[in-house]
This record gives structure tokens, sequence and C-alpha cells, in this order.
């Protein structure tokens, strides 16, 4: 990680992964070879404008699915993307203060899950990327800003 | 007594794991009743008999704010106990809720913390409640 808000999206993204998901990362770290991703987006406004993009490989979706369902319900793949969209809604209302200070008030849009295809606003600058390994499969986390952010984003 | 319980959040997946950890606290459930937005959850208080609503900030159709100043506004629910269950980091903005008389549980939270704030605001001592469902001190084993 290069930059203090890699080190606190990272902090951040692992404390909700175990806490909403019950998924612990690896230490190690290392990535584990997956069948596919699937992607939501977390769009966002206030001071300035950015968004966050979680990609989850499928094996890690089904067990936070799962794991923040219980025992009660089989995760269908609407409530699979209903989790990856709230798990990435609570890690973007985590960061951004973290990141950013508490004082500002940033609003922010409904999740929507984002196809490989859909483009992000070129006006955007890459902030933060970070990847959590868990042992059945990997997540990677990018927080993008506009490039007139203040430089907490990209120091 | 049993509590009759709404719980109004835009995410089907959060509202399950919050009834989940409800279940878990050992307080006695009536009605669950579910909702995914703020009209919809006045539309189930208009019906229903609820004793208390766990609310979700930032939801679509009618945010939990809005939902909570017409629960305030109505002589029927104006005392209803209301947890507010939110990603809202703001300072200023997280006051702003509390001063409607509601309890705050920040996302993510830990199956105790929800347990605690419950607990607090029906007022059910510890020794009331059912042994056979209670949450083992630091968290369900899950």
């Amino acid at each position: 990680m290069s930059n203090s808000a890699e080190k606190i999206l990272y902090r951040k993204a692992a404390l909700i992964f175990e806490e909403l998901g019950f998924l612990m990362p690896r230490p190690d770290g290392g990535r584990v070879s997956h069948n596919g991703t699937t992607r939501a987006m977390v769009s966002f406004k206030g001071p300035f404008s950015g968004c966050l993009l979680v990609s989850l490989s499928n094996e890690i979706l089904s067990q936070l699915s799962a794991n923040m369902l219980g025992d009660e319900q089989t995760p269908t793949e609407p409530l699979k993307h209903d989790s990856l969209k709230e798990i990435s809604n609570v890690i973007c209302g985590n960061a951004l203060p973290a990141i950013y200070g508490f004082e500002p008030i940033f609003h922010l849009d409904a999740p929507v899950i984002h196809e490989e295809t859909d483009s992000i606003n070129l006006e955007y600058s890459q902030a933060a990327h970070v990847h959590l390994s868990f042992d059945r499969g990997n997540a990677e986390i990018i927080l993008f800003a506009e490039s007139n952010a203040p430089e907490a984003f990209f120091n | 007594m049993s509590f009759n319980i709404l719980v109004v959040d835009d995410s089907a997946v959060m509202r399950s794991m919050i009834i989940r950890i409800l279940r878990l606290t050992g307080l006695s459930l009536g009605e669950v009743y579910q909702a995914p937005d703020g009209r919809e959850g006045l539309r189930v208080l208009d019906e229903k008999w609820v004793d208390l609503a766990l609310v979700d900030i930032n939801m679509p159709v009618m945010n939990g704010e809005e939902m909570i100043d017409n629960v305030r506004s109505n002589q029927t629910t104006a005392n209803l106990p209301i947890i507010v269950v939110s990603t809202e980091s703001n300072l200023a903005r997280i006051e702003s809720i509390r001063r409607k008389h509601v309890e705050f549980v920040h996302k993510p939270f830990s199956p105790e913390v929800l347990r605690k704030t419950v607990l607090q605001l029906t007022g059910v001592p510890n020794e009331q409640l059912s042994g056979e469902n209670s949450l083992p001190q630091g968290g369900p084993d899950f």
C-alpha cells in the first residue's frame, strides 16, 4: 500500500468484512484463484465527487451472502447482489470520513451493480486501490475521486 | 411480554441480518414486520401495533429522517422507541438525528452492540431474557 488513504481503506474494509460478513482476510494477502467477479459501485457527492468500486470473486460473494443471511435463507442471485451493494455502501460510508474527516457531509447514491463494460467518470482519478484475500477468493476495492480532491485522498 | 418489531432498510439482506440478531438477543419477539423504505414503514405503523422500530437513514422513496419526523408528529406513534442503524458518520448529522429521541447504532455493528441498545431501549432486564436464545457475551459463534 503506497499511501495513507490505502491503509485506511484497507483497515476499514477488513473490519467491515469481518463484522458484517463474518469473513476474515488472510494476513499473508496472497491472491486466491477464482472464477469470475461481481462488481458494485457507490457514487458520492460532497466537498468533491467520486465513487467506490468493489469487486468480489463469486465464491466470496456466495459466502458473504450466506453469512449475512444465516441459515434461514438460501442466497439467490438478487440477494447476493444486495449483499455486495450493502457491504460496498458501508465501506464507502466509513472510509470517506476516516480519510477526509468527520466534518464534511458526503451524500452516497444507492449502490449499483457495475458491469465490466460500464465506464467510470473520466474526471475521476484513482485515489486508493486495495486487495483483500480470503480463503476462497479475493476482494478488490478502488476509490476514485475528482482530481481536485484534497491531497489526503492521494497521499 | 412479546415485542412487535419493525425493521426498515432498503437492503433485504441487512433486514434479515438485523432480525436474526434480534432473535439471538433473547428478547421475546412477537410479530416482525419489514419495510424497504420510510413510506412503507409508515404504512406498517398505520396498520399494525409496533413496540420498537429499527430504521436506516439513506433509503429511496422516503429516507429514515423523514419517516422519523412523521412518526414523532403522529400522536399514536410519537413515543415509539426507534433505533437508527446507519453508516452515517458526520457528527453534526448524528447529533441532529439523536435530537429526534432515537438511539443510534453505527454500521458495521457487532451483534453485542445491537443487543445492548435494544435491551436499553426496551428496558428488559437481563434476567427476563429467554435463556435458550440468549446471545453469549462477545457475540454469537457464526
